[in-house]
């Protein structure tokens, strides 16, 4: 953790409303010396913070002492608070110069920048939360749809803590076993097979599969669906971002390679974030060096997204266009889009569907290859249906494919590298328990994953092996 | 009485068991004049019930007891009349040796050595009380109302504190059959605020040789591959060593316990004190586990003196013609003669955590405590304490720091741990599985364990340090040379690997990383090096210590993990009652026990995680307040 240590005296700011302009910024001060921090560069000295009770005054700028906004402000006082220290929240007016002037100032107070999550990891400190519920608070704020509140809400419910509970069960009832089976050798007591324990393990491993799958879910509901459009230069990819977007973001013109560089636009459909993203023409006859750039670039984006949208220019033989479009995609999170198709008689699309499936079959090296009808899609710029047609198909595409909305997710990183971790290491026992490897060594990896799969809940690891030993045997010279 | 200004004794050790001698033998061998109280001078080491010595995790204990200085690991030695490691299947770490020990000559060597011993007298009595003086413990006072005084005191009465045995429902005064109880000693420490509660024990019948009819028991003997407990034992085994004998019970034998359970003082009530939940009576077993038909008991000779059959397994507190009965369906007991029947021991405790981990008195000074009146049972257990407290005794007659073993350097150091921060409620056994570092507390690295915990202390003679830094030494040196000797694959090393049964070296390769495939030993390993003549003592432990590094490696990460809690120190004054966010339970518990450390802190059970970010906040607020006060002001 980056904060935390050494820096738990340190008085915190930040603007905790997003960056930008607004009617109002609010920026959070926390801390011991939150209040005298603040009030020396209010305007109004030897002002009394009383909590909950808010004031109007000008914040200044100590060195010229000019007006830098007239600001509304909260205290609140230690155990009273948020983070459970002294918290002053300064409203202004919301413009990023305002916001960033008075930080500035803040911080010659004595103040110091918070770091990402710092509020609510002092808020944890402070037990004003558990674990599982900062992560959750963490997770709300930072979702971008209403699936993905729910998702946090769910977790501050404690659905992720009964999940995982079922499964530390299972780990619990093995371990219990193992170490019977270590502690009573000599009791002729009847301790279960390791074919026993390798079978229930497996079966919990795929529990846990099912977890981690989740986490994209679990993501995607918070970060959004990364939609990387592209193609050959002047198919239409910017125009139809336009459409997408429903403004011109992207510069259009007809001359090809106008998009030369990454652009991202994001919007909100049926509750859920997409980003699109809108990459240079890929080309490979280019002799501009910029441009070059901007195509590893595009092949790169392609790599990184949730989905890709490859847009052909269906009024051209798609023979013609270049094989670099094909490489390297992963058809899974494939959508094919024909654009043009305005310059096409209607009879003429099926032979289209044929051409791509032929291509496409030339090109994929895995065998036998299968077309998904779903994942082609014909499309024109000149018609105002096709915003609703490409994500209407994205969306049932995701829900389709990967989306686990029903079942409970996983949306953290520091989550799923737990989980990640006691699954390895489940893997490793089961693979110990197939080799004969000594049963200390098997029981501390089995042990090491139960550790990392309290962590992912909170807990800490305790004595309830024995007791379940106890419980289960009967032991006794 | 004020202090008084001459003492009789610096220590005076109280009890003569497996506890009592570690303690005594180590403050007289430290230099201080030491009595030994005892009600039964013939009964000094004596072994009350299993006739053996060690197991798993207790081996571990024995082998730490012997590399620190104790007595009990070569008196098992000399005495062992049958040898097992076991586990011998499993990995090192849970290997552990037991020796079935002649428990009359155990008893005799271990009398003699404490008669011999210089600055050690031994009084036959009992003690009826302790001489205070306000908190402080100034000595004993005998039946006569004669007072000794010592400048020490260290309890080890075992089971003889209000001691009740249960013949059915039938009750007798004491502690172990033929031996009084002691009365008074626990009801003067109640009277001072000590928490006592009582535990119950139980041990079977000892039968007589000749009426068993053997042909319908199977023959067990030990393992034949021996490694002695003691590092300065040579010759080993000493003794003709036996067979034991299985057999089990029947249907019949449950039927008649089924239905005589109204008769068990643990089934009508009689008995309060908790029984060990591992080592369970028979009944206990019938009634808990009443779909097994049968369980298996081992037929151990006592002595080599003695016609004695002791009945692992079969505990009993039923009464004594029920015992005749059931004991007939036993195949081979058809005609058995009972020479003394089995029996439960209820007796009193001072709940643990009263005690410092030096196994001090937290309420009365100059007291320490040690064994079953610690809560804990079995021999290894209370002589592990025994000698822990004479040690801390001495150091603390010096004015020195106490002698504390962390958990990730010897088992005693969990025993001890989780006696002080645990407690118990039942009669706490060692199990390899307290142990959350189980895996670099192994039998084979004792001496490389303890070897410096054990100059600490001072007990082993100069010829002893000389062969335990010899030993850690040359385990040091083999393993620097296999890790910087490299083999080529040069046709005859190629050669070599195909005779070994060995894949063929693809490149250059060091002798470490050659003894880590599965096939290649020690011995197969230092063929290389041509001239090392190791004895197994050395090269076993470097095997494991090779073999085992990834896994080894990786404990040690969570040491050091571990540490960094056990490293963040409690204040000794820290009022918990003024941490914000700690339950009534918490904050009793916290208070009760006064953790040294966080990492002790958190190991208090039913004290939650929450708990402990509490107490870092709290803590490290005071620290910064303190800084405050001394004028590290707010900077401009």
């Amino acid at each position: 953790m980056n904060f935390g240590e050494g820096r738990d005296h340190f008085t915190i700011c930040s603007v905790s409303t997003p960056m930008g302009y607004g009617g109002i910024s609010v920026i959070r001060v926390s801390g011991r010396h939150a209040f005298e921090i603040t009030q020396k560069s209010l305007k109004k000295k030897n002002r009394t913070f009383e909590s909950h009770k808010a004031f109007l005054d000008e914040f200044l700028n100590t060195q010229t002492l000019k007006s830098i906004d007239e600001v509304l402000v909260l205290p609140f006082e230690a155990g009273k608070s948020f983070t459970g220290e002294r918290v002053v929240e300064i409203s202004c007016h919301g413009s990023p110069v305002i916001c960033t002037a008075i930080l500035n100032e803040l911080c010659r107070n004595g103040a110091e920048l918070a770091i990402n999550g710092e509020f609510t990891y002092r808020a944890f400190m402070n037990d004003r939360l558990d674990l599982v519920q900062a992560e959750s608070i963490l997770s709300l704020i930072h979702s971008h749809s209403e699936l993905g509140s729910e998702l946090a809400l769910r977790q501050l419910k404690g659905e992720l803590s009964s999940k995982v509970t079922q499964i530390k069960e299972d780990i619990v009832w093995c371990l219990a076993h193992i170490e019977a089976g270590i502690d009573f050798s000599e009791q002729g007591i009847t301790v279960v097979e390791d074919t026993v324990l390798i079978s229930k393990l497996e079966s919990v491993n795929a529990h846990f599969k099912d977890l981690l799958d989740t986490f994209e879910t679990g993501r995607v509901l918070k970060d959004g669906i990364v939609l990387v459009l592209s193609g050959e230069p002047n198919v239409g990819k910017s125009s139809l971002m336009n459409i997408l977007l429903g403004n011109d973001r992207s510069i259009v013109s007809d001359i090809a390679g106008t998009t030369r560089d990454v652009i991202r636009e994001d919007l909100l459909y049926k509750n859920l974030k997409f980003t699109l993203v809108d990459t240079a023409g890929i080309r490979t006859n280019s002799n501009d060096p910029i441009e070059k750039i901007g195509v590893e670039r595009s092949i790169k984006e392609r790599k990184d997204s949730f989905i890709n949208l490859v847009i052909l220019d269906a009024s051209k033989p798609l023979k013609d266009q270049e094989d670099l479009i094909f490489k390297d995609l992963n058809l899974e999170r494939t959508l094919f889009i024909l654009n043009k198709v305005d310059l096409l008689k209607p009879t003429e699309l099926p032979a289209k569907q044929a051409e791509l499936k032929a291509i496409l079959g030339s090109i994929i090296e895995e065998k036998p290859y299968i077309f998904d009808d779903n994942s082609l899609l014909f499309t024109t710029c000149k018609s105002t249906e096709t915003k609703q047609l490409v994500l209407g198909r994205v969306y049932d595409y995701w829900i389709a494919k990967f989306a686990h909305i029903e079942s409970v997710s996983v949306s953290s990183v520091r989550q799923r590298e737990e989980l990640r971790q006691a699954y390895e290491l489940l893997i490793k026992v089961i693979n110990g328990l197939n080799s004969q490897l000594g049963s200390e060594f098997i029981a501390f990896d089995l042990k090491g994953s139960l550790m990392a799969l309290q962590r992912t809940v909170g807990e800490v690891y305790d004595d309830q092996i024995l007791d379940k030993v106890f419980k289960e045997f009967c032991l006794g010279k | 009485m004020n202090i008084p200004n001459t003492f009789d004794y610096d220590v005076i050790v109280v009890g003569g068991g497996h506890a009592g001698i570690e303690a005594c033998l180590s403050t007289a061998r430290l230099g201080h004049k030491t009595l030994l109280v005892t009600s039964n001078k013939d009964r000094i080491g004596y072994m009350s019930c299993n006739p053996s010595i060690g197991g798993l995790a207790k081996g571990h204990m024995v082998r730490e007891l012997d590399v620190l200085g104790g007595q009990m690991a070569q008196i098992a030695d000399e005495t062992c009349i049958q040898f097992k490691r076991l586990n011998s299947s499993r990995g090192p770490a849970v290997r552990g040796t037991r020796v079935q020990s002649d428990k009359i000559k155990y008893s005799r060597r271990m009398k003699q050595i404490i008669t011999e011993q210089t600055n050690l007298s031994v009084l036959e009595s009992e003690v009826k009380a302790l001489v205070l003086e306000g908190s402080a413990c100034h000595g004993v006072i005998l039946p006569d109302s004669s007072k000794v005084l010592s400048k020490v005191v260290i309890l080890t009465t075992g089971t003889f504190m209000n001691g009740v045995m249960h013949f059915g429902l039938k009750q007798v005064e004491g502690g172990r059959i033929g031996d009084k109880a002691s009365v008074g000693l626990s009801d003067q420490l109640k009277s001072f605020g000590l928490n006592v509660q009582r535990l119950k024990t139980g041990t079977p019948a000892r039968l007589q040789k000749d009426s068993i009819d053997w042909s319908k028991t199977e023959e067990q003997f030990g393992d034949t591959n021996y490694y002695p407990f003691s590092f300065s034992t040579r010759e080993f085994p000493q003794l003709p060593q036996i067979a034991c004998y299985l057999s089990r019970t029947t249907e019949e034998t449950h039927e008649i316990i089924r239905n005589n359970l109204d008769k068990s003082p643990m089934f009508c009530g009689v008995i309060e004190g908790v029984g060990p939940r591992y080592c369970p009576s028979i009944e206990d077993k019938i009634h808990r586990f009443a779909d097994r038909d049968s369980h298996q008991t081992f037929l151990e000779p006592e002595s080599l003196e003695s016609d004695l059959i002791y009945l692992q397994g079969i505990s009993t507190s039923l009464p004594e013609e029920v015992q005749d009965q059931f004991l007939r369906t036993i195949p081979g007991l058809e005609n058995v003669k009972v020479v003394r029947y089995g029996y439960a021991v209820e007796y009193d405790y001072f709940e643990p955590t009263q005690i410092e981990k030096s196994l001090s008195s937290r309420a009365v000074q100059n007291l320490f405590m040690a064994g079953q009146i610690n809560g804990t049972s079995g021999y290894e257990e209370a002589a592990a304490q025994g000698f822990l407290a004479g040690v801390n005794a001495d150091k603390y007659l010096r004015n020195l720091e106490p002698l504390i073993l962390g958990r990730e350097l010897a088992y005693m150091g969990v025993l001890v741990d989780d006696l002080v921060t645990k407690g118990t409620r039942e009669p706490y056994r060692m199990f390899t599985s307290r142990a959350e570092h189980r895996l670099v507390l192994r039998e084979d690295n004792t001496i490389d364990r303890l070897a410096n915990a054990s100059l600490g202390i001072g007990l082993l003679s100069e010829a002893r340090v000389e062969e335990l830094l010899n030993v850690k030494s040359r385990r040091a040196k083999l393993l620097a040379r296999l890790k910087e000797t490299r083999i080529t694959p040069t046709p005859a090393i190629q050669a070599r690997m195909t005779e070994l049964k060995s894949a063929a070296l693809l490149k250059s390769t060091t002798l470490e990383e050659l003894l880590r495939r599965p096939e290649i030993s020690t011995q197969d390993a230092i063929s290389f090096l041509g001239d090392v003549n190791e004895d197994p003592n050395v090269l076993d432990a470097v095997e494991i210590e090779v073999k085992y590094s990834g896994y080894i490696q990786r404990q040690n990460e969570l040491i050091q993990q571990a540490k960094n809690l056990e490293d963040f120190k409690v204040p000794t004054d820290l009022v918990y009652y003024d941490v914000k966010g700690l339950s009534a339970e918490e904050c009793e518990k916290l208070t009760r026990v006064k953790p040294l450390t966080l990492g002790q802190a958190q190991r208090i059970s039913g004290v939650n995680p929450s708990a402990i970010q509490a107490m870092i906040v709290h803590i490290k607020g005071r620290k910064l307040l303190k800084e405050n006060v001394l004028g590290r002001q707010y900077q401009q």
